[in-house]
């Protein structure tokens, strides 16, 4: 055993001698595809026999690995080339410098823009800052509208278009079905960085934003006041649970599995787990549509996902480029939807055969995609969600009314965005 | 022929020959654990107290990490804007703030006992976070009301669950002393608790305590009292599966200070235990000679010998109340919303949000409000009978 080792060791240290090879050293988190992010790799190393790719693997959550490159890039290291970041990150980074800003990496404007041009457009957007591009697109998510299709087909629903619609459907549902532990709409009201997105999105659908074009906070505005209205309403009606101050993403998610559920919001990964999960009571009685809109607006949704980012410190940025961008071509998204179910970022997969052979819920997904919107991309993003979200909580639990929940983001955010 | 002055032997001529002074020896072997301490404690205590002087986010390295004095105390205490904040000072807290003045110097002075000094420091320090938290004035906006709220909830944990651990701990710690065949049992009891990782607990009681699927309210609910607290209690804080524990604020506050007191009655009543082997059993003899009831000798004998146990339990108990940040982290992040933070999670979410030089100020606030408790604590303790 000793022996094989010295012989390896020598191997590699003649292997380094005889060619020159550039390292690339690539952090992703431990929940990214990494069996496949490492084969594709090897096909890399082969094409460019001078270059090798290592991995180093990080932790499950998002805050973990933003720990973790916090510690490396305040101290300026160069160790890590190439790294993926939460969409929510981008504008942080920037204003930070921790991402290579990507303009100068492109030939022309031209090229950049066709380039760009093949991706979601709401991806596009949280990676740019200011007009500069910070990251490349590495896969995507979306908040959708789950809903029970066997319980609409026998009270002879249409899945609902407007929060109003949804409201009624589900009371006549909950009433024919007379069953206690079913519930009407299930949605994040824990303060956990999903529930931004119970608030931003029926602000999106009421044709609101949290800041308008010139940068002043818009919350307490009519339109916010009528996503928290309808919020309260959600509770009055009952087809909301008294205690959905207390539930989280997979909460959510376990509670449509059990099929005590009739709408709910949630992320793309629900999909494979109530279809695939041997508990699952849902099989093939579920789908998802896009998120209802109040009267006369459009609906939005909450874009996620993961982006490529490139260490400003880095000693190798043209080639950390290179391989980011081989990540995102066409060959390596479509495995990567085919055997790793990740949502695409390149709009020509969603009509892709094979993609579709192997997910055919994609088609259904590709109507709310488009609409994903990013959520606020600023320097502040963690003191603005930690904000937002905890006042939304606040709210569903009762600790705060309408006006003062108003209140409190609109002066919270003034003062975040005043410092 | 010359005489050679007696000289004293140095240090290395002492250290050569093996003849150190005891307290050169003591020193010497103090040493490597003190510069230990100096290197993993010190020097991080310093650097917070440094970083407090100064800005620094890093969200926004081009602004530099440039020295602001007492800035981020300012903030805390008055707010960003002193003008404004002293025009909009509300006159009953001017008058409140104004009568801790006399109160704090008669302590001062001894006029009071000064073994209830504890109980006035307390008091003084509770009616200052009153008058600082729930007096936000305009528009909460005077001072840093998310830090007076969380000093509050502090100090509401403080004397809620180290109340509540003496209460528990020291039945237990009675028990345990008991002969019985079952004593392994009790002292089991007393050590798991004690043995279980804070976080754990914390998410144990997060899952005992769930609204719609939790432990407690399902035994509840099968002895009827569910539909007796949907009668009695506020409707805002039941539903028909029960209270609404973690999903309102004053249940929520309730069941975290449940779980704390589980947690570490253990250690209070570990530390009794001690205490009461140490009594000397002859001293119940005689009281039982002369005729006092079992209450008599607890309250004339137990009790007085067991006040150093019980000054160094409640000492540890309260610098980790203090502290708490472990289950109320667990248990609801801070929530509702952000009112339950405790000083612990405020500090954590500052420091989280990039924002590292008010963060240690704030660290700095709650050094301060514990070394203050600590010293009280002390001359309670010294103060001679």
């Amino acid at each position: 055993m000793k022996k094989l080792f010295l012989v390896t060791l020598i191997m590699s240290f003649l292997s380094g001698a005889t060619f020159a090879q550039t390292e690339i050293s690539i952090f992703v988190g431990s929940l990214a595809a990494t069996d496949l992010l490492e084969e594709f790799a090897q096909q890399y190393e082969a094409q460019h026999p001078d270059v090798d790719i290592q991995f180093e693997i990080g932790g499950v959550t998002s805050e973990q690995q933003q720990q973790y490159l916090n510690t490396v890039l305040t101290s300026k290291s160069s160790e890590i080339d190439l790294f993926l970041i939460d969409v929510i990150r981008p504008a942080t980074f920037a204003a930070a410098g921790w991402a290579e800003p990507l303009d100068a990496y492109f030939a022309s404007e031209e090229e950049k823009a066709d380039y760009l041009a093949q991706f979601l457009p709401g991806v596009v957007a949280a990676n740019t800052v200011d007009g500069q591009l910070y990251a490349l697109p590495g896969y995507t998510d979306a908040q959708f509208l789950y809903y029970r299709t066997d319980l609409l087909e026998k009270y002879g629903f249409e899945p609902p278009t407007t929060w109003a619609e949804l409201k009624e459907q589900a009371l006549t549902i909950m009433e024919g079905e007379n069953n206690p532990n079913l519930q009407g709409f299930n949605y994040q009201g824990a303060a956990i960085e999903g529930a931004n997105c119970t608030f931003l999105e029926p602000l999106w659908t009421a044709g609101g934003d949290w800041q308008d074009a010139d940068g002043n906070i818009t919350v307490n505005t009519p339109e916010g006041r009528q996503v928290l209205e309808w919020y309260q309403e959600t509770l009055d009606s009952g087809i909301t649970k008294a205690n959905i101050a207390e539930t989280g993403t997979d909460n959510s998610r376990q509670e449509f599995q059990a099929g005590d559920v009739i709408f709910m919001l949630n992320w793309g990964y629900a999909w494979a787990r109530f279809k695939d999960d041997e508990d699952s009571q849902v099989k093939g009685k579920f789908s998802v549509t896009p998120l209802p809109a109040f009267e006369g607006h459009e609906s939005a949704t909450c874009v996620g996902g993961w982006q490529w980012a490139i260490n400003p410190y880095s000693e190798h940025k043209d080639l950390a480029f290179a391989v980011a961008r081989f990540y995102t071509d066409v060959e390596f998204q479509r495995q990567h939807a085919i055997q790793a179910s990740r949502i695409p970022v390149r709009m020509s997969l969603y009509e892709d055969p094979e993609v579709l052979e192997a997910n055919p819920h994609f088609a259904e997904f590709y109507d709310v995609i488009v609409n994903a919107r990013p959520r606020p991309v600023t320097p502040f993003y963690s003191e603005v969600s930690e904000l937002i979200r905890t006042s939304m909580n606040a709210f569903l639990a009762g600790s705060m009314d309408i006006d003062e929940t108003l209140e409190t983001m609109q002066f919270g955010l003034e003062d975040i965005f005043s410092n | 022929m010359i005489k050679t002055p007696y000289k004293k032997p140095g240090f290395w001529q002492r250290l050569r020959t093996g003849n150190l002074t005891e307290a050169q020896l003591a020193v010497l072997l103090l040493l490597p654990a003190l510069l230990t301490l100096a290197v993993v404690m010190l020097y991080p205590v310093l650097n917070v107290l440094w970083q407090s002087l100064h800005f620094e986010r890093l969200n926004q390295p081009f602004r530099g990490t440039p020295f602001i004095g007492l800035e981020n105390f300012q903030k805390i205490l008055w707010g960003q804007n002193m003008t404004w904040s002293f025009t909009h000072l509300p006159l009953a807290r001017i008058i409140g703030l104004l009568t801790l003045i006399p109160a704090w110097l008669m302590m001062k002075r001894s006029l009071i006992d000064r073994r209830s000094a504890l109980l006035w420091t307390f008091s003084i320090i509770i009616i200052f976070g009153v008058l600082m938290g729930f007096m936000p004035g305009e528009g909460g906006r005077w001072g840093d009301a998310r830090f007076w709220n969380a000093f509050n909830v502090t100090l509401l944990i403080i004397a809620v669950s180290v109340t509540g651990s003496f209460m528990l701990g020291l039945p237990l710690a009675l028990l345990a002393n008991v002969k019985t065949r079952l004593k392994w049992l009790v002292r089991l009891a007393l050590l798991l608790p004690w043995a279980m990782p804070r976080v754990f607990t914390g998410l144990t009681f997060a899952w005992l305590f769930q609204s719609d699927y939790g432990v407690i309210n399902d035994l509840l609910g099968r002895v009827g009292l569910n539909r007796v607290f949907l009668q009695v209690l506020p409707a805002s804080v039941v539903s028909d599966y029960g209270i609404l524990w973690l999903a309102r604020e004053v249940p929520a506050i309730i069941a975290e200070n449940i779980a704390i007191i589980w947690k570490s009655s253990s250690f209070v009543g570990l530390i009794l235990l001690a205490g009461l082997q140490s009594i000397d059993k002859s001293l119940y003899e005689a009281a039982l000679v002369d005729g006092a009831n079992a209450w008599q000798r607890f309250w004339r004998i137990t009790l007085p010998l067991l006040r150093p146990a019980i000054a160094v339990a409640l000492i540890f108990r309260t610098l980790t109340a203090i502290q708490a940040f472990d289950i109320p982290f667990a248990m609801t992040n801070g929530g509702p919303g952000r009112a339950l933070e405790t000083l612990g999670l405020y500090i954590y979410k500052t420091a989280n949000g990039l924002n590292i030089g008010y963060a240690a100020g704030l660290s700095v606030a709650l050094f301060i409000l514990s070394l203050s408790i600590t010293v009280l604590y002390l001359r309670w303790i010294y103060t001679d009978d």
